[in-house]
């Protein structure tokens, strides 16, 4: 993660959304999590104290698109979020590459959901294709994308 | 799309004339009067109605329902009827929160009955009902279990001992939507379902005792049980984690067969596959057991709601009346026969945001209200009022059997979190409407708030006036409680 990489969250009239930006291609995916998290619950209040990893081959990538690889990735953490009842606040990807067997590799760091510690803001239901694009801004030398998420 | 493409059919119906250049292959329709077409239709929703007119084997038109708004691929409100040979089918046509449905519950009583036990009835509810973020059920289903919902729905809960034996003749489909396959559901769906069943959830999920304040038709109303001054309860929730993964499952396999069989769509979120495609019945049946569970789900929530009114009253829920009225969905796809330009076809409705609103004499109708129509089921927002409708002949005509869902939003939660103090929501709709309100999260409160949502009466009166359902009873909230 660089400096210069981040998030905000937008508003959308029945959902949510996030605007995340960074100079790597792993850094714009690592920003999008960390908006999701932010949406469910304060990033800050969570320790880092549980490690799950998460591989994503390349024959579960649809049409072997960047986008379709950011949504799946974000998909598993909230299926993670959800079955295992825990939420994360750290990511981390070590290799992300659409042309290798295995398209993506990360650890993924948070702890259990404690209710006495963490308020949930609330529940996503998931993140959506809609207008849904990776640009790369060359000038800037950034990567832009924007998600929204069915709340 | 420019408003100004819409033609005026009459005051309540517009048309988008169909444009081959953006490769629709049929009109839109919306229902809606001029304030709503002023204050809730904006340029990307009508281009969402255009987009879903692309859709290979739409029939007749693509519809927007008086309550629509902006979503992802079809709007909210939005409905297709799709060739069931010839036709797509889209889990953007159904959406997340697959049939998210509302089921309402009457009683014998009145709001005297109830008066002096109304604190600790809500508090019985809100302490036995998992409701919020993330929230768990007593129940843990094994695979086995799991597997019994998605085949039989609402009878399996029922046998289980949650509910009356007919309480399944009130609902749609009669509580199972046939071709289930439990084999087309992923791990990661059930994961997320397992623990969910019987739980509200969160978002605009509610469980409301209210009070009939107004009869509009008194036949409909004696058919349905209905008198003014009656409790009855509202439940609306649906088919949790579970139903959301299918959804995500399936858009997935969509992107693929939209580009294997190639589809052209305008927007990726519509992403569709031939209904008689491997797909396309995969996908089906996915959501067939999203929805059995979506049933199975409002059935075991309406019986701790039962057991709740037992408690507090020390007497038995069919002694105190609590018979199911009817439960209907409003995220759903279904197949059903239609008659188009004079002959039977069978076509796949797609209803996202939208509520079947079958005509009297309907065989899909309870045998005890098929004289009067379907029972239509429009919740509004907690601090107003919430309809029963019927649906109408005129509906089979001019919208496939369909009506509006529900109010509709007019502030982003954001917006609405910013504006309004869930705390001082609650003090006031206490203090100015005797309104008890319990909720999981004071911040999730706030966006639920009522000036968060338009105002439901004036969605329900462009229904009426479209005849495409019939005013039969309002209900005003007694006592809320939101996930």
């Amino acid at each position: 993660m660089s400096k210069r990489d981040g998030f905000k969250v937008i508003e959308h009239l029945s959902d949510v959304a996030i605007k995340a930006y960074a100079k790597r291609i792993e850094g714009l995916f690592e920003m999008a999590a960390m908006g999701m998290a932010s949406i469910l619950s304060e990033p800050d209040h969570i320790q880092r104290s549980i490690k799950k990893q998460i591989h994503i081959k390349r024959e579960e990538v649809v049409n072997l698109s960047l986008e379709d690889l950011l949504i799946l990735w974000l998909e598993k953490i909230l299926y993670l979020h959800e079955s295992k009842s825990m939420l994360f606040s750290d990511f981390k990807i070590s290799k992300l590459d659409l042309d290798s067997e295995i398209s993506l590799v990360s650890e993924i760091f948070g702890e259990n959901i404690d209710l006495g510690k963490h308020e949930i803001h609330t529940h996503i239901k998931a993140p959506t294709y809609h207008d849904l694009q990776i640009i790369r801004d060359k000038k800037k030398d950034k990567f832009f994308v924007k998600i929204i998420f069915d709340i | 799309m420019n408003i100004n493409v819409l033609t005026r059919i009459n005051d309540f119906k517009w048309k988008i004339p169909r444009d081959e250049s953006l490769g629709m292959r049929v009109d839109g329709i919306i229902f809606a009067d001029e304030y709503m077409l002023k204050k809730a239709i904006d340029e990307e929703t009508l281009q969402q109605v255009a987009n879903v007119a692309t859709l290979p084997g739409i029939c007749r038109a693509s519809y927007a329902m008086p309550d629509i708004h902006y979503g992802y691929g079809f709007p909210i409100g939005g409905v297709a009827a799709t060739d069931v040979h010839e036709g797509v089918i889209s889990p953007g046509g159904v959406g997340f929160d697959i049939a998210c449905g509302v089921r309402i519950i009457r009683t014998d009583m009145e709001l005297k009955d109830i008066k002096e036990k109304i604190g600790p009835l809500m508090d019985e509810m809100y302490h036995t009902i998992p409701k919020g973020v993330g929230s768990k059920s007593k129940i843990k289903l094994s695979d086995a279990e799991m597997k019994k919902i998605f085949a039989k729905g609402v009878r399996h809960t029922i046998q289980s001992g949650y509910g009356f034996e007919e309480d399944e003749y009130f609902i749609e489909e009669n509580g199972c939507l046939q071709g289930a396959r439990f084999a087309d559901v992923s791990r990661q769906a059930i994961d997320r379902g397992n623990d969910q069943l019987g739980s509200l959830g969160s978002g605009n999920h509610f469980i409301e005792v209210q009070k009939v304040s107004q009869i509009f038709d008194e036949r409909a109303a004696n058919v349905l049980g209905f008198f003014e001054g009656q409790i009855v309860i509202m439940i609306h929730s649906g088919s949790r984690g579970l139903g959301h993964q299918i959804c995500s499952d399936y858009i997935r396999v969509m992107q693929s067969a939209t580009a294997k069989y190639k589809i052209n769509i305008p927007d990726r979120q519509l992403a569709c596959a031939p209904i008689r495609s491997e797909e396309g019945q995969k996908y089906y049946s996915a959501m067939a057991c999203a929805t059995n569970f979506a049933m199975a789900n409002r059935q075991c929530l309406g019986h701790w709601v039962r057991s709740a009114f037992e408690k507090i009253f020390s007497a038995s829920a069919r002694a105190l009346g609590m018979f199911l009225v009817y439960d209907v969905s409003h995220n759903v796809a279904k197949y059903e026969k239609h008659v188009l330009d004079g002959r039977d076809r069978d076509v796949c409705v797609h209803r996202k945001g939208a509520t079947r609103s079958f005509g009297p004499g309907n065989h899909a109708i309870p045998e005890q209200y098929r004289k009067i129509g379907q029972p239509v089921i429009i919740p509004g927002d907690m601090g107003r009022y919430s309809y029963v409708l019927t649906g109408t002949a005129e509906a089979m005509e001019e919208s496939f059997g369909s009506t509006c869902h529900g109010a509709g939003r007019l502030m982003s939660r954001t917006k609405a979190k910013k504006q309004i103090n869930g705390y001082a929501l609650r003090k006031r709709l206490f203090d100015e409407n005797q309104i008890i309100v319990m909720a999981a999260s004071m911040s999730s409160l706030a966006e639920e708030a009522p000036d968060a949502y338009k105002d439901v009466s004036l969605v329900v009166n462009v229904a009426e006036n479209a005849k495409i359902s019939k005013k039969v009873a309002k209900m005003i909230p007694l006592g809320v409680i939101k996930g």
